[in-house]
């Protein structure tokens, strides 16, 4: 079934290079009607990542397109919406200014369906976009992006500012626009459980470089986390890429599919296995900082 | 049909869509050649993944309860509910005997283990 369906975004050896971080070769592909996740600690690369696919900082290397398209094309960008943290948007304007200013720029911009969206948020046009607080700039920008009919939304911790009751909402529309309207989705998070659910793909970054890039079914199915004594810590074999979690008691840590483990199978029994939530997997996946 | 999914459950999300779904077909909920919900709308209305809804349909097709009519969906197959009923009954059979191994470790006879059963039966 997946053979068969359009890309709407595709990342390939995408570079960026800075004074004091690299961005490696990043790979990624999402179908239209798809969610994916981009989780990573701070600084690992996540806003780089969005911004260079939104053209908005320049790519050293690689190649971006956004339904075939090369991402810096006019008809690229208009197939695209967006939600930054530092959104394009006049500090001093309106709502219905700024709406106003940048919906001209898109071929399917819709006035009418701005003014219902900012109703249903609680946002009112005449407010000035430097007096709302990060919630509320979150919802404008949503609201500013779904008007436009975006083919791929692209999104940097949206649900940062969000109380958990919009944060319920906000995730039912993500839902309706994959399920209803085949829209592509990408967004960054810092609250896992936001994607535990949802997500269809999960990209994890780390200092830079893409840790891993698969759906999230894979993931739980393949890198379930171990538990067990600590003198059976010897039982995994050397060169565990992961981090490994000791205490007094025992150790924790995630394996793939047993592969590290010794081959004698009747030792696994040693263990105990459960099935991993994302932030499991992000802990045990990222490099520790104190070793 | 209700499908009802947990997070807490040791099961994964798509084994839980897909022992409901098989449930809802041996207790006659949904009939043969009757329409599940689509891929799409089932992860909408659970708030689940597409991809793991649509994994719960895959194993549901590959163990021939379930087939897809390209571009129209998918529908239940016909007479697998004696299938399922067999099936069942085998992980009964299976639980009963670990069971009995446990009453046998406890050191409780024939007796005592029928005496519980019928104690426990009808509340």
């Amino acid at each position: 079934m997946m053979d068969t369906e359009k890309i709407s975004l595709e990342v390939k050896n995408l570079t960026k290079k800075w004074s004091d971080f690299t961005l490696h070769d990043i790979n990624i592909s999402l179908p239209e009607g798809y969610i994916m996740g981009l989780i990573g600690k701070n600084g690992s690369g996540k806003s780089t990542l969005i911004n260079c696919i939104l053209d908005g900082v320049k790519k050293s290397r690689g190649r971006v397109s956004i339904n075939g398209v090369d991402h810096r094309r006019v008809n690229a960008k208009n197939d695209i919406g967006f939600i930054l943290e530092d959104g394009p948007f006049f500090m001093d304007k309106t709502i219905a200014e700024n709406a106003y200013l940048f919906g001209r720029f898109y071929s399917d911009w819709s006035e009418s369906t701005f003014c219902n969206y900012i109703y249903q948020f609680e946002l009112r046009d005449y407010m000035r976009y430097a007096d709302l607080s990060k919630g509320m700039k979150t919802k404008f920008q949503l609201a500013f992006a779904l008007s436009h009919k975006p083919r791929l939304l692209i999104m940097d911790e949206p649900t940062g500012g969000m109380d958990p009751v919009f944060r319920r909402d906000f995730l039912n529309i993500l839902q309706g626009l994959v399920c209803d309207s085949n829209t592509a989705v990408l967004f960054s998070t810092h609250i896992t459980a936001d994607l535990d659910k949802v997500a269809d793909f999960i990209t994890m970054l780390d200092e830079g470089k893409q840790v891993f890039a698969m759906t999230k079914e894979e993931l739980i199915d393949n890198y379930p986390i171990i538990r067990g004594r600590r003198e059976d810590l010897s039982l995994i074999k050397e060169g565990c890429p992961m981090r490994v979690r000791k205490t007094s008691s025992g150790f924790e840590t995630i394996l793939e599919n047993y592969n590290i483990l010794s081959e004698d199978s009747s030792l696994w029994e040693r263990f105990t296995k459960s099935r991993p939530n994302l932030e499991e997997i992000m802990y045990f996946f990222s490099e520790p900082l104190i070793q | 049909m209700n499908i009802v999914i947990s997070n807490t459950s040791n099961l994964a999300i798509y084994e839980q869509i897909v022992a409901q779904i098989k449930d809802a077909i041996i207790n006659k909920e949904i009939m043969a050649d009757e329409p599940l919900p689509s891929i799409r709308s089932l992860a909408r209305d659970l708030q689940i993944s597409v991809i793991t809804t649509s994994r719960a349909y895959d194993v549901l097709v590959s163990e021939g309860l379930v087939y897809s009519q390209p571009g129209k969906g998918y529908y239940v197959s016909k007479s697998q509910t004696k299938m399922l009923k067999e099936k069942r009954l085998q992980i009964i059979e299976a639980n009963m005997t670990q069971l009995i191994n446990q009453c046998k470790g406890a050191e409780l006879t024939k007796e005592d283990m029928i005496a519980m059963i019928n104690l426990l039966y009808d509340n």
